[in-house]
């Protein structure tokens, strides 16, 4: 317990963009422990300020790669909260297959190529392809048939172009909805499949628990990815969604750029486990057993698990796009035209769940439809202050341990929040040979 | 059905000339023989997605800023095979997006067969905000026409 242990993980890898993590032990005492994100901020608010209400959702589907679809559908139920309009049921169903479809090429993303390698023990996909190279392509075929269901719905796998608002600009035609249900109905059984293959190495998700707060979206009609009201597990449903604020306390720490955020406790959880945690009885059947086979129970308490309740959600949203499509088919597909939209004075706020979490916009719009005030509450930056009080429980349990798996362990952890920090620039730096 | 060859554009509009790619891929969709030819593709921001692209064609052109310590606007077209990332190995995100990485894991799954060009542009500043600078935005005409010769020299 003498021992002294120094460790600055810069730039953590295998997590979205760029987080630092400290931790200075002397004789045995932790001395620091931080989770840093130094990535510059990014003022997309700002951006937003002065731009016609219809510019507003193709801007913000440039925040984020992953999330584009997400960050279009907040947008567009924000701009629509504005300006009082009403969507279609037919859009209302196809939009939640949009986010169906983004949240599974975004989760199987995360497991097959972030959080594999570590339950592996290898340092990367590249051996992966190497030492596991079946259980990869199961992956890789359900990661491609996510792909195709968002370019399917959005006309692109990112950066959405057939969303707009007040509804759709293309649809897809009836054979494509029936190949599509086919295709989903045939992964079902690779995903119990990949289930099982992560099944077998879970035991490397370390035993951790810290009890905390989550939140997210809870409807009673459904597991809520699409629409629904603010919950938290310690203090149950917000009763009206423009009081956001009043759920989603934003605020700045010298250690990181990013905002942190904080509620009933020090800190709270979005994502998946948290929805996992407020709807789990919702779940279609399928990821139920999925869950059951990991011994996933709501409240969990292990952040680890938020990988798994990833795997279970992916399940329900192939589950839950079949029954969204037998839906649409069943009252048959018909060929809206976008309204015609008068602007109006106005401000709205756009709820849903991304992948990683709950995500908000709020707009207030001139009378002559242009955005005079932005406000968007990012999931990732909800999760930096849980993140840090998790370390600061964690890292004792880990000071015994070599060197080497310390630092794998907390990166194993900032993984687990699958953490979307930047979503900036992506030049390539090269040199000839 | 589906062309041979796809020009993709890679890169985020709101972070200055880190969008030089998508605005290029904006005037070539205007271009009619060539947006006939070519499948023309928004990679965006989307990383690790476009590995599924990658599988589908023979010939492949990136368009992208690169960090090559070239002038601002300076333009070089090359094979894949010509370069080495200096991003550090295994630092695998899928956000931070390093397109020599995922053109490899698409190789080692999809075993590609497949000819993958980049049309490389020096960026000056790929910080926040929506417009190009200066150098860029003087050049953006012959970066363009730059570009088209290149297509048409290859096809």
């Amino acid at each position: 317990m003498n021992k002294d242990v120094k460790i600055n993980v810069h730039h953590i890898t295998r997590v979205e963009g760029h987080g630092n993590i400290l931790l200075d032990v002397k004789k045995g005492d932790i001395k620091k422990i931080q989770w840093q994100v130094p990535e510059a901020p990014r003022f997309f608010e700002a951006m937003l300020r002065g731009r016609h209400y219809d510019e507003l959702r193709p801007i913000t589907s440039r925040i984020c790669g992953i999330c584009s679809i997400g960050h279009s559908l907040a947008s567009l139920k924000a701009t629509e909260d504005a300006l009082d309009i009403e969507i279609s049921e037919q859009t209302n169903m196809l939009r939640h297959l949009a986010i169906n479809g983004e949240n599974m090429q975004s989760h199987i993303l995360h497991i097959g190529y972030l959080v594999a390698p570590d339950l592996f023990g290898v340092g990367s996909v590249f051996p992966l392809a190497v030492s596991n190279k079946d259980a990869l392509l199961e992956i890789v075929k359900l990661h491609r048939l996510s792909n195709e269901m968002s370019e399917l719905i959005c006309g692109r796998t990112t950066h959405p172009i057939r969303l707009e608002v007040g509804g759709f600009t293309m649809l897809p035609t009836k054979k494509q909805l029936e190949r599509l249900r086919d295709r989903l109905n045939e992964n079902l059984e690779r995903t119990k499949k990949v289930a099982e293959i992560i099944k077998k190495v879970s035991n490397k998700l370390p035993d951790f628990k810290r009890e905390t707060e989550y939140i997210g979206l809870t409807n009673k009609d459904e597991y809520a990815f699409y629409d629904g009201d603010i919950a938290s597990t310690d203090t149950g449903v917000l009763d009206d969604y423009k009081k956001y604020r009043s759920y989603m306390d934003e605020y700045f720490v010298p250690q990181s750029t990013a905002k942190y955020a904080k509620h009933n406790r020090k800190s709270y959880m979005v994502g998946a486990l948290a929805r996992f945690n407020l709807n789990s009885k919702q779940l279609e059947p399928n990821a139920k057993e999925v869950a059951d086979m990991f011994g996933l129970k709501p409240i969990c308490f292990n952040p680890f698990m938020n990988n798994i309740a990833q795997l279970v959600e992916f399940v329900h949203n192939i589950e839950d796009s079949v029954k969204w499509i037998d839906k649409i088919l069943d009252i048959g597909l018909k060929d809206e035209k976008l309204k015609k939209i008068t602007p109006k004075k106005g401000q709205g706020v756009g709820v849903i769940e991304v992948p990683r979490g709950i995500l908000v916009h709020d707009y207030t719009i001139d009378s002559k439809g242009n955005c005079v005030k932005a406000n968007c509450i990012i999931p990732t930056n909800q999760n930096h202050a849980n993140i840090q009080h998790d370390m600061e429980e964690f890292a004792p349990k880990l000071i015994d341990k070599p060197e080497k798996e310390i630092e794998l362990s907390l990166e194993m952890l900032v993984r687990a929040y699958d953490p979307c920090i930047s979503c900036s620039t992506h030049y390539l730096d090269v040199e000839f040979v | 059905m589906m062309n041979k060859t796809a020009i993709i554009g890679i890169g985020n509009p709101l972070m200055q000339d880190d969008g030089i790619g998508i605005i290029l891929l904006e005037k070539l969709k205007n271009n009619n023989s060539i947006s006939k030819k070519v499948d023309l593709l928004d990679g965006g921001t989307g990383g690790i997605n476009l590995i599924h692209d990658l599988s589908k064609y023979k010939i492949i052109i990136f368009l992208d800023a690169v960090k090559m310590g070239e002038k601002p606007g300076e333009t070089i077209f090359f094979n894949i095979s010509e370069i080495n990332s200096k991003k550090k190995d295994f630092s695998f995100s899928t956000h931070e997006q390093d397109l020599l990485k995922i053109i490899k894991i698409s190789d080692k799954i999809n075993k590609n067969d497949n000819e993958i060009y980049v049309y490389a542009i020096q960026p000056k500043d790929t910080s926040f905000g929506q417009e190009l600078s200066e150098p860029l935005k003087q050049k953006l005409d012959d970066i363009y026409m730059r570009l088209v010769e290149k297509i048409n020299m290859l096809f």
